[in-house]
């Protein structure tokens, strides 16, 4: 599980604890609140919990918004006094990690759109960077193909488990 | 998330190809142009301008309402035109001058380069989104 921004956030949590472990164990902490009191923590990665796809999904949408972002800003790379936005979801989830015991809050997060800072703007007040949006975009992409990813093996070993091979 | 929504890129990207192609075809007439001293309303050909504007659903931040970019007027510039001596052309006034039109190809070149990048960047963003788009349905066939 891939977090750029989030991993390189070390200030949270304790030492040793990547912020990709904590972000699976909370939602196994998340998992044991919402079933039965003498459900046993999975540690397989095997069972069936609606919440990891919905984290994926949460990702997934991340993602999608931040193309959709991205691409306003390309299409209007020559629109006079246009202002570049950007899509920020990682913040919003490291902090999420690092709320002690309120792991739920991670599936109601949706990604929120605000302008960037510290970019210079050009005569006609438009301060869209080209090579940086592609730059995100590309990345974007790649973060995107492995959240894919991540579902499908999911949905693989799910598969794999009902058929019984 | 509906299907619409997510394929609304392609469309944000869409415009904005078709807003620097309707820009090149703008600069290429301006260029072809350049020495019209006949206009469609009698003068000198004017340069002619295209006005972009971010186009939003409602104003606003939130994520779902970005419509890509909107060409709002094709507008002729109304800088002065310069007056040549060319005492021999047909459209001479009694001085011997005539008036040429506010084309200068310099700066149409320079337009016409931004605009490329701008198509070629809008293109890639819609390639990049493809290629996003045909993994998240390879999921349904089954990987």
């Amino acid at each position: 599980m891939a977090l750029p921004s989030v991993a390189s956030e070390g200030s949270h949590g304790g030492p040793g604890l990547s912020a990709s472990t904590r972000f699976w164990r909370n939602t196994a902490d998340a998992r044991i609140t919402l079933m039965s009191p003498n459900y046993d923590a999975d540690t397989t990665g095997m069972s069936v919990i609606p919440s990891q796809f919905d984290l994926i999904r949460n990702l997934l949408d991340a993602t999608a918004a931040r193309q959709r972002v991205t691409s306003q800003n390309i299409a209007n790379v020559n629109t006079p006094g246009y202002k570049a936005r950007e899509v920020n979801f990682e913040d919003q989830l490291a902090r999420a990690l690092a709320r002690p015991g309120d792991s739920n809050g991670i599936l109601d997060l949706a990604p929120e759109v605000r302008f960037q800072d510290g970019l210079v703007e050009r005569l006609d007040g438009n301060n869209v960077d080209i090579d940086r949006e592609l730059g995100r975009s590309q990345k974007n992409t790649l973060l995107h193909n492995t959240y894919v990813r991540i579902l499908s093996t999911k949905i693989s070993t799910l598969r794999s488990a009902i058929s019984g091979r | 998330m509906g299907l619409a929504s997510i394929l609304s890129a392609t469309d944000i990207s869409a415009s904005g190809l078709a807003a620097e192609r309707l820009r090149m075809e703008v600069i290429a007439n301006n260029i072809a142009n350049a020495h019209s001293t006949r206009g469609a309303n009698g003068g000198p050909f004017r340069r002619q301008e295209v006005v972009f504007r971010a186009a939003f659903d409602q104003a606003g931040l939130a994520g779902e309402n970005f419509r890509g970019v909107q060409v709002v007027a094709v507008q002729p510039d109304q800088s002065e035109l310069p007056r040549v001596y060319r005492p021999g052309h047909p459209d001479a006034d009694a001085d011997g001058f005539i008036t040429m039109p506010n084309v200068r190809i310099p700066n149409e070149m320079v337009d016409l380069i931004t605009a490329s990048r701008g198509y070629e960047a809008n293109l890639r963003m819609l390639r990049s989104f493809r290629e996003m788009a045909n993994n998240t349905l390879d999921i349904l066939r089954g990987a």
